[in-house]
């Protein structure tokens, strides 16, 4: 699969107003992709086709971590305008932090998990601590709820730095470097 | 029912559960009675208020936890599906690594 490293803001707004993936491709692609687990290379080259001929499939994750993104937003700011423009810009700025300049589409979508579940134990850890009057039993299902939040958090970190090490494609530069050139074009010239 | 008629006076008392059993308790009639039961309407509707503010408020979190869930779950298999297809295999529930066979059915296809 090619992955093709690019940030530009008009394909993330096409992938946000996109619809969502057709289940039949998900479905497909999920069962190629046991099947490849299970031990079927023979599997492969369609999988890439899929990913490479189905964008549907990202804008559907596309859409998902925007709409993520909003619920976490109202929940986290409660409907305070200051709030609400200071966590957008929050993540903003972590999204250009763990992205990088030029982030693949897979690292775009793992980046926004990311941040999707530091909103989420962000808010449930403040829930938790400011929770009043509940029960031991309330708050020991809070704390089970914090800790799967974390769990969740983590799991995304650590497959975000996975895919980053295995497929650097977003880690290059887009201007490839020449550390040595034999012929330079002022030589060429004369 | 709160407001009791004895006689041809209204009467307003209110019925608590105390050790299991129920129990009236008197409030009064005329504008005692009144006050009474104007507080405990208020009370009773503060309380509605609140349950329902906080059913709402769990069914937003419940509905972002379920998306986080599901955008999880859709990350889970792109990741899957493009190391795969970049050649890796994950065995085991191991770490991801290059997968041979994966490379060479890869190679062949191109």
């Amino acid at each position: 699969m090619e992955e093709k490293p690019s940030s530009s803001p008009s394909e993330s707004a096409t992938a946000q107003s996109a619809a969502p993936a057709e289940p039949s491709v998900k479905a497909l692609l999920a069962d190629l992709v046991k099947r490849a687990q299970a031990g079927d290379p023979t599997v492969l080259p369609l999988m890439r086709e899929i990913l490479d001929a189905h964008p549907e499939v990202w804008q559907h994750v596309g859409d998902l971590s925007s709409v993520a993104e909003r619920a976490w937003i109202a929940l986290l700011a409660a409907e305070n305008p200051l709030a609400v423009e200071s966590m957008k810009r929050t993540v903003a700025e972590m999204r250009l932090d763990l992205g990088g300049e030029h982030p693949t589409r897979m690292e775009r979508m793992l980046v926004d998990q990311v941040i999707m579940c530091w909103m989420e134990v962000k808010y449930l850890e403040t829930a938790t601590a400011s929770a009043e009057g509940s029960s031991l039993a309330q708050a020991s299902f809070r704390l089970k709820h914090v800790e799967s939040a974390q769990k969740r958090y983590l799991t995304s970190i650590k497959m975000m730095t996975e895919v980053r090490t295995l497929i650097p494609a977003g880690l290059a530069p887009s201007v490839p470097l020449k550390l040595y050139d034999p012929e330079p074009k002022h030589r060429k010239q004369a | 029912m709160a407001w009791e008629k004895r006689g041809n006076l209204f009467y307003y008392y209110r019925s608590v559960r105390c050790d299991g059993k129920v129990k009236k308790v008197y409030y009064g009639s005329g504008l005692t009675g009144r006050l009474a039961a104007d507080m405990v309407a208020r009370h009773q509707a503060e309380r509605k208020a609140a349950r329902l503010a906080h059913r709402a408020m769990q069914e937003q979190i419940s509905k972002a936890v379920a998306l986080n869930e599901e955008l999880g779950r859709a990350c889970d298999l792109l990741a899957a599906a493009s190391l795969l297809a970049a050649g890796f295999h994950r065995p085991c529930r191991h770490r991801w690594r290059i997968w041979r066979n994966g490379r060479k059915a890869l190679k062949q296809s191109v």
